[in-house]
């Protein structure tokens, strides 16, 4: 195999072989969204029969057999299926079996709160996380990095919900100082925000403490030590981007399982966001709005996988400059 | 903070290394290995143990505060619910469910995980290809959520929440068996025993599983809690065990609503839903801490 | 002439239980290159690391004086030891693959020390270095600066290091086996490299190795450590062809001869671990001539002044100066 070595300087490091990885990926990932979708799909097929329930309680066998015909289920399940991706492809999911609006309508209206959030809570989680683990590693073994890992240990075991709830009794209620609930102004996503962001940190603390540790042990390290370059600057520039490749990529796909946390914080913090909207949806048995956020997710995750693979090739020199990989 | 770590010229002294006859870390596991089986002897005998029914109700002593407060007595040593149900014994009893549910859907879920590793990490070729694709759709359903559909549908069944969490939490494993499986099936012995003409099953069960034990069982440890973490937020959430069987994460639910004047209620099954994880953590931690002290091998 | 580089009763223990260098003691003078040179766990590689100040902080070291162009780094606190480093001396590795940060440009890792260093504009910064890795012969040497380490080989890895270290003009440049992980024709061009430095800028070159080719190619003076001792000094030639210390004469009779059919001579045993409890002549316990003297560690001492710490040195009747055996050179 012919391994091409780019002298391109900036701006054209792209090589081939980048390309052809990320076609592959994308593919993956669609083989992949099909499965879930399918898996989404046949879920509402374990309540029983959709026709009856859409009837309603008090229809009669005839009602219900023309429902059955009008909503079609009385095609085939793989025909149903198809017709389900398709229209779902083209954004047409149908109506809230509830709210009588288009489930688009209805994910729309919840989406931008819950993006907020998460990404927030991210923000929250990579910001003190990178900063614990970088000065753990640095003071390998002292006292700090012990405080950081029994930080990080204590944020493992604490379950999301209870913390949201400590957190609400103290600053809500005990120091009236923040709300909460409702989604009023910037206040109101502080509380959640910390308490998705927390249950994230401890996963980016000891990534990034292990990653840098390993890294300060490395020859070129001790080369630019050597160089007399200030300590600081050997850090932060030459081993900080090095060691923060693993953890960027992990956390793009962390802010994924924020999604997933939103469920337990928007609903005890009365945001209105998908999450609380999947629960209440759950609760309520709203299938095609279950159905379509099930849908979102997957697709979501998938994405942020493959920008978590161009993210971490991006970042590292050797996945970049090759035309081969 | 960013001093460098030049010993220049002065005295630096070398580290003593301290050596009891356990290390800190070697005390702190003890501890919570000691917790854990004491919890789970405490929820075997739990009838036994518990000072009241956990599902009978006595109106007459409905929110009665804990111990520690001026109103508390030791009758009731950590109160009563909104029912007036004993609060200890309920915490008693749903240790049972935490840990049940922890121990065997993790069991479960870690036989299927391996079971899909090892094949996919020893046979390679279409088998791992198959298997990955399998994992990533794993990885790409957004686990809370699916849990929480299948269980609203099927009711709330501490069968179904084993057998729901059992098929959600295997890609750690699967992961792990596959990675380890892939480095083991190249090292001498297996190909000795393949040179032998032992059957593949055979050199997969009697060869490489042993082998891969205790970077399972560090997987293991990290499922049970991230089990039983889960089985508490749908609880939390309603999706849970039903009521009345007593679950910490329904204890919490149930307690929401009297946060602002009796928040022990919230606080005290947390605790213990707090220590039960912080303990599976930190063997975790230390079994983990073994393996590469060993240098990564058995 | 004063020396650039000296060092005075350089100590580095691990503990109580490993001493590494027992208090060592040599010159380099400008436009010379001394050769250290020593078998694996003779304590060379530390010397070089601990006159760096790169041990990790387990290393205990300790000196009467470390003198650098007239300044002593004994008592120096880190800033003002990185003001030295890279500046007033310069180290280059033994593994050139892994010594380049590899996700950073070849340009910017060679320019950061000078621009660290002294007060130039990165327009002179980037001319030197584009000067600098010309020099050592690497073609290209404009596109090079925007290339990142992995698409160098090693040898041209090592030119960069090499290029690097002389970014401000180091008048020492400490060389830690900078040629056993390359192969041989890339040796010998990187030993002359090593060769042009010193003639083009009057760098004083302390190499480190294990080889005593190498000592051969491109020594002015040796010094043979053994056992976290420095056991032999001299002019190169003087030590290869008529060694005073037996190890050195051990040494030099390991090399594989020309004649046929000779079986490989070892030297018996091996280097024994020194702690604080260890005195007398490190090497006793496999010299053939060893006895009772031999642990007398102020007679070692007071034989030291004259080149070999030895108490029953080689001794050469005049005749014999010219050769002490076949080839070395």
């Amino acid at each position: 195999m012919k391994y091409r070595v780019s002298t391109k300087p900036v701006g054209s490091d792209w090589g081939h072989g980048m390309l052809r990885y990320l076609m592959r990926k994308l593919g993956l990932g669609i083989g992949v969204l099909l499965c879930t979708s399918a898996i989404a799909f046949f879920l509402s097929f374990l309540v029983g029969d959709p026709a009856s329930r859409l009837a309603g309680e008090s229809a009669s066998a005839q009602e219900i057999a023309q429902v059955r015909e009008q909503y079609g289920f009385d095609q085939p399940l793989p025909t149903q299926y198809a017709r389900w991706l398709a229209n779902g492809l083209a954004g047409e999911f149908g109506d809230s079996l509830f709210l009588k609006i288009p489930v688009t309508k209805v994910i729309a209206q919840h989406l931008p709160v819950t993006l907020y959030l998460a990404s927030a809570s991210i923000l929250f989680s990579l910001i003190f996380g990178l900063a614990m683990g970088a000065i753990a590693a640095i003071r390998e073994g002292g006292a700090v990095d012990r405080l950081c890992l029994f930080l990080s240990l204590v944020a493992q075991a604490t379950p999301v919900f209870w913390f949201a709830l400590i957190i609400m009794a103290l600053f809500s209620f005990g120091w009236p100082i923040l709300p909460s609930s409702g989604a009023d102004s910037w206040k109101s996503f502080v509380l959640p925000t910390l308490a998705l962001g927390f249950n994230a940190m401890p996963a980016i603390i000891r990534l990034t403490r292990t990653s840098l540790i390993e890294v300060l042990k490395t020859d070129y390290i001790r080369t630019a030590r050597a160089k007399g370059i200030p300590y600081r600057r050997v850090v932060l520039k030459h081993a900080l981007t090095n060691a923060l490749n693993p953890v960027v990529s992990v956390s793009v796909v962390q802010f994924g399982y924020m999604l997933t946390g939103s469920i337990v914080v928007e609903m005890i913090f009365a945001l209105h966001g998908v999450g609380q909207l999947a629960w209440s949806s759950i609760e309520r048995g709203d299938i095609p709005i279950i159905q379509a956020i099930i849908l979102l997710f997957s697709l979501i995750y998938v994405l942020l996988g493959i920008l978590s693979d161009i993210v971490a090739a991006w970042l590292d020199p050797k996945l970049r400059t090759a035309s081969h990989v | 903070m960013f001093e460098s770590k030049t010993p220049t010229m002065r005295s630096t002294r070398a580290r003593r290394s301290f050596l009891p006859s356990l290390s800190s870390t070697g005390k702190t596991s003890l501890v919570a290995l000691i917790f854990v089986c004491a919890l789970g002897l405490v929820a075997t005998f739990a009838p036994i143990i518990a000072p009241y029914d956990p599902y009978k109700p006595d109106l007459a002593n409905v929110m009665m505060p804990p111990v520690w407060f001026d109103a508390g007595t030791w009758s009731h040593p950590l109160g009563t619910d909104s029912l007036g149900r004993d609060y200890l014994s309920r915490l008693i009893f749903g240790a049972r469910v935490s840990l049940l549910v922890g121990f065997v859907a993790t069991f479960i879920s870690g036989m299927i995980g391996t079971a899909l590793g090892l094949l996919a990490g020893y046979c390679g070729g279409r088998v791992d290809a198959t298997v990955s694709f399998l994992i990533s759709v794993r990885l790409a359903m957004p686990v809370a959520l699916a849990a929480l559909a299948v269980v609203s549908v099927a009711g709330g069944s501490l069968i179904i929440i084993v057998a729901v969490l059992s098929l959600l939490l295997w890609d750690r494993f699967a992961l792990v068996a596959r990675g380890q499986a892939r480095q083991l099936r190249q090292q001498e012995f297996v190909v000795a025993a393949q040179a032998l003409g032992c059957h593949p099953l055979r050199v997969m069960i009697a060869e490489i599983l042993p082998n891969m034990k205790s970077a399972l069982v560090v997987v293991a440890t990290l499922e049970v809690a991230n089990a039983i973490l889960l089985e508490s937020a749908l609880s939390f959430l309603g999706m849970g065990v039903k009521p009345p069987v007593p679950s910490w994460g329904l204890m919490i639910a149930e307690a929401k609503q009297d946060l602002l004047f009796d928040s022990w209620l919230m606080f005290i099954p947390g605790v213990a839903l707090f220590l039960l994880l912080l303990a599976v953590n930190v063997i975790g931690d230390s079994i983990g801490e073994l393996r590469t002290q060993r240098g990564g091998g058995k | 002439m004063n020396p650039v580089l000296s060092v005075r009763n350089l100590k580095v223990a691990f503990g109580d239980s490993v001493q590494a260098v027992r208090g060592i003691s040599f010159d380099v003078y400008p436009g010379e290159t001394l050769c250290i040179v020593g078998e694996s766990g003779s304590g060379k590689s530390m010397t070089s690391l601990a006159i760096m100040g790169l041990l990790p902080p387990t290393a205990c070291v300790s000196a009467s004086s470390i003198c650098v162009t007239g300044k002593d780094l004994v008592g120096l606190n880190a800033g003002e030891l990185n003001r030295l480093r890279g500046h007033r001396m310069a180290m280059i590795f033994q593994e050139p693959m892994t010594s380049l940060n590899p996700s950073m440009r070849i340009g910017e890792q060679m320019m950061e020390s000078l621009l660290h260093h002294e007060r130039v504009s990165y327009e002179q910064a980037r001319t030197r270095a584009i000067d600098l890795l010309a020099w050592t012969g690497i073609s290209d040497a404009r596109v090079r600066m925007s290339m990142y380490p992995h698409q160098l080989s090693g040898g041209l890895r090592q030119r960069v290091m090499i290029a690097m270290s002389l970014m401000c003009s180091p008048p020492v440049l400490i060389a830690d086996e900078p040629t056993t992980a390359l192969d041989v024709t890339t040796q010998l061009k990187i030993l002359d490299l090593l060769g042009n430095v010193q003639k083009e800028f009057g760098t004083a070159v302390l190499l480190i190795t294990h080889d005593l080719g190498v000592v051969a190619k491109v020594a002015d003076r040796v010094a043979v450590m053994y056992g976290g001792r420095i056991v032999e000094t001299g002019p190169a030639r003087d030590v290869l062809q008529a060694p005073r210390h037996p190890y050195t004469q051990a040494l030099l009779e390991c090399l594989p001869q020309s004649r046929d059919g000779q079986p490989l001579k070892v030297i018996p045993g091996s280097i024994p671990i020194f702690n604080s409890a260890s005195h007398g002549c490190g090497f006793a316990s496999r010299c053939t001539q060893a006895d009772a003297l031999c642990d007398d560690d102020e007679r070692l001492e007071e034989q030291f002044a004259s080149g070999a710490r030895c108490v029953r040195p080689i001794r050469y009747s005049p005749l014999k100066a010219g050769g002490g055996g076949d080839n070395y050179a």
